[in-house]
């Protein structure tokens, strides 16, 4: 049941009418039995895994838990940690590296001219595994470091995992704040469900209207690239407005869906082409996942607490896994690698660049600004290449495409392009001057002009959306 | 004096406030879908733009307005469908006679079967030997549109007539239609811009609610149209006879104006055994004569076939039997009786080796 079908709208409504008649408790008891029907909607038996993890996070924590109260010793707490890891570390190399490890050993030993059988099981990634793995394990993570204590009841947990605006496809929830909103009676709030409506109906503006519309035009030229520079350029371009707007709608409609609920997910994107470098923009992009790689892994690894060579050593394994959380393909490892780089790159880079970010003052100022934000955006450009592409030859032939000077620019493909954008650039840049990201909320704006905007948002989205199509980051 | 000023209670405010934003909100949608139709089809921004803006009323009745142009559907400068009629050099001009099922209401641009029918001509002939006019008009019944086909044969002097009629049109019908002049279906004024952002939405709806639920909302509307009404098992006679004298009114102008008619029976989706989806096409095909059952549209198929090819025995006609070899294709209709491209194409190529067989030894 994807978002922008005509069951999820009907979903919807039924549910919300049922949730605001029922008490606290029932209120719970209603959305797991929703989240679950929401779930089983793809396949029933994806629920098996789901259950079987969290059914095994919820015991490993509530030990860790009385091991700490207790006082135990830490091998104690750590046993339990291991075996949470282990079962949802092992579901998720099961269900999404199984596929992969088996066609790369293959492969490697083709090289060596040994043509092994390859065995017969092809494993069906269940929907959303990555993101509910990566929040399961967040909660027996904070239960263990003593940030967090465990949860009594275990149908509260299986809610904040299972809760279905961010089962599928985040933001990951930190189990901290997600489960206390579950615990505490909500109320929804006018102002809640404002935001709530203004959230869904953008999003699917951003989905429908530009997404899904620049959709062809990307996939014309990554499914058959002619090796043309300019339509290398047009396609990544369009492509990184596509995902951008195919990954921030959904994580817009999820947030807008959990306030009309009285929940608050955690914010996923925040301008991310306005990032002037590479940890600035990973502090704009997929935040969810960025800081939980950040917290859960780059800090376990060490962080920048040791020598600077173990520093770049921990940036590059955290952003090489996390491109390999992303799906089980050499490019995502490439893509990890490529803003691992840029990373280390721009730690190299800081005592040229901050000495002319401080003098760059009064007229120079913008200008600067400018050239920092374009500078980033094509390196983010790039790496959506690498994560986009198909292939390793694919790869090298469009990067080949992109060193020779660029010709063939098709000019209506580039015209449809700025054409789609335009509006959100518009929204964007009045969101990033006017420092909120709620827009609709701005006190210049007059409600006419929101009546006239909204009605226009409406009209793209149910006359001029492009053909349907699923949201690019279910497949993670 | 002091003058007290009149204040609306704030309540009151309030809720007059929210609904000038809930009619400038209708506003924006309603000019959206004007700029839309406005840049992607040339439509007027102000005026009425409905599909009987195709057609003009004027003393000889209903005909194709020149050059008008609605959506995808395009007429030309006669006011037929199609490409503009090429000066006489000698190629063999064959007239396309009927209603929507001619015109083409599903098919893409240039694949109605008229269309299709030229190209399967020449195809099998010399390139360019066969021009074919497209004189279908949507809702014309066989035996109103004899005046607008006399003329055109005056005026372009084809050589074969095809004869596609639509029994349908004479459901409720006593009395023959013969050289009374086709009227529109509905005359709308066009002061009234109407409202597009309606007609939008039901398209729209049309695309996403499940067939099965349209299917009921159809079931509801009909028993609501027909609550006062009583309903009919089967077409009258009286309506059949009707057709009959129709038919043979073409054949007769035909012949007098020295072309070849052929006539065609009526194809329909519904074959011998009924299909899983039958019920719904029947109830879609039912809304636009409510009175009539389901039934009785099978029923009135049957017998209207009946009467064509009993005419093209006693007329000594040539008839294509359309039915015998269509009906029953799914994938050859779009609805109960309109052709898909497939479906338009399949009795292009049906008709073809009629038409060749007369035409080989008409003068160029």
């Amino acid at each position: 049941m994807l978002f922008n079908s005509l069951e999820f709208l009907l979903f919807l409504p039924c549910v919300l009418s049922i949730y605001y008649l029922l008490p606290h408790r029932r209120q719970n008891a209603f959305l797991v039995l929703a989240s679950c029907f929401f779930y089983a909607s793809w396949d029933w038996r994806f629920l098996l895994p789901l259950l079987f993890s969290t059914t095994i996070d919820y015991f490993c924590a509530a030990k860790i838990s009385a091991l700490v109260e207790i006082d135990a010793p830490i091998a104690a707490r750590r046993k339990y940690l291991y075996l949470s890891l282990v079962t949802n570390l092992g579901l998720l190399a099961f269900f999404k590296y199984f596929n992969f490890f088996i066609d790369s050993f293959h492969d490697l030993f083709l090289l060596g001219g040994i043509d092994l059988p390859k065995p017969a099981l092809r494993v069906i990634l269940p929907i959303g595994i990555s993101f509910y793995t990566f929040q399961a394990l967040s909660y027996t993570i904070d239960v263990y470091r003593g940030k967090l204590h465990a949860t009594k009841s275990f149908w509260d947990f299986f809610l904040a995992v299972l809760f279905f605006p961010h089962l599928v496809a985040g933001p990951i929830q930190r189990a901290s704040t997600l489960i206390a909103q579950v615990v505490e009676p909500r109320n929804t709030t006018r102002a809640q469900v404002i935001d709530g409506l203004h959230l869904i109906m953008w999003g699917f503006f951003k989905k429908i209207y530009i997404a899904d519309r620049l959709a062809p035009i990307v996939n014309q030229v990554f499914d058959s690239p002619t090796g043309s520079g300019g339509e290398t350029v047009v396609a990544v371009i369009a492509f990184a407005f596509q995902i951008y707007c195919d990954f921030s709608g959904y994580t817009d409609i999820a947030r807008g869906v959990a306030k009309l609920m009285g929940f608050e997910f955690m914010l996923n994107f925040n301008l991310p082409y306005f990032a002037t470098s590479p940890p600035d923009f990973w502090k704009r992009w997929h935040i969810s996942l960025s800081s939980w790689l950040r917290d859960y892994l780059y800090i376990s690894l060490g962080g920048n607490r040791d020598s600077i060579v173990r520093t770049y050593r921990n940036l590059m394994i955290t952003m090489v896994l996390g491109g390999l959380w992303h799906g089980a393909a050499w490019n995502f490892v490439i893509w990890g690698l490529f803003h691992g780089a840029i990373l280390i790159g721009h730690r190299f880079a800081v005592p040229v660049l901050e000495p002319i970010t401080n003098r760059a003052h009064g007229f120079w100022r913008m200008p600067w600004l400018l050239l920092r934000i374009a500078g980033m955006f094509v390196l983010t450009c790039y790496g959506w290449l690498l994560f986009r592409a198909t292939s390793l030859e694919q790869i090298v032939t469009m990067t080949t495409s992109l060193a020779q000077p660029l010709v063939g620019i098709p000019i209506d493909a580039l015209r449809q392009v700025l054409v789609l954008i335009a509006p959100l650039i518009v929204v964007q840049i009045i969101q990033y001057n006017s420092e909120r990201l709620e827009f609709h909320r701005l006190k210049w704006l007059p409600k006419t002009a929101c009546a006239v905007i909204y009605a226009l948002m409406l009209y793209s989205i149910v006359f001029l959306g492009g053909t349907p199509q699923a949201f690019v980051y279910f497949q993670f | 004096m002091s003058i007290k000023r009149f204040h609306l209670p704030a309540r009151l405010r309030q809720i007059v406030s929210a609904l000038g934003l809930v009619v400038l909100f209708v506003f924006t949608l309603e000019g959206a879908a004007r700029v839309d139709d406005w840049i992607h089809y040339s439509a007027p921004l102000f005026k009425r733009y409905e599909f009987d803006h195709l057609f003009r009323v004027d003393g000889r009745g209903l005909s194709g307005a020149p050059n008008a142009q609605y959506l995808r559907w395009r007429l030309n400068a006669d006011g037929l469908r199609g490409e503009d009629v090429r000066p006489n050099i000698g190629q063999i001009r064959i007239l396309t006679y009927g209603a929507s099922e001619t015109f083409g209401i599903f098919e893409e641009n240039g694949k109605e079967y008229p269309r299709a029918l030229e190209r399967e001509l020449n195809r099998r002939a010399v390139p360019d030997q066969f021009e074919v006019l497209n004189a279908g008009l949507p809702g014309m019944r066989v035996g109103s549109g004899v005046t607008l086909f006399k003329e055109l044969a005056g005026r372009f002097h084809p050589s074969v007539v095809i004869i596609y009629p639509t029994p349908t049109h004479y459901i409720g019908v006593n009395r023959p239609y013969c050289n009374r002049p086709p009227k529109p279906l509905l005359v709308i004024s066009d002061l009234w811009p109407g409202i597009r952002i309606g007609d939008k939405l039901r398209e729209e709806f049309k695309k996403i609610v499940p067939p099965t639920l349209q299917h009921e909302i159809r079931k509801i509307s009909i028993r609501w149209q027909t609550r006062d009404q009583p309903l009919l098992d089967r077409v009258d006679e009286i309506s059949l006879k009707a057709f009959r004298t129709d038919l043979i009114c073409a054949i007769d102008a035909a012949s007098a104006l020295g072309m070849k008619p052929i006539l065609v029976t009526h194809a329909n989706r519904f074959g011998k055994n009924q299909l899983s989806d039958d019920p719904l096409r029947l109830t879609q095909w039912r809304q636009q004569y409510p009175e009539l059952r389901e039934a009785g549209f099978l029923d009135l198929e049957l017998r209207a076939n009946e009467i064509v090819r009993g005419l093209a025995k006693t007329q000594s006609v040539l008839l294509v039997d359309a039915d015998k070899e269509l009906s029953g294709e799914t994938k050859w209709f779009a609805d109960h009786a309109h052709f898909t491209n497939e479906g338009a194409t399949a009795l292009a190529v049906l008709l073809t080796p009629t038409i060749l067989s007369i035409t080989a030894n008409l003068p160029r």
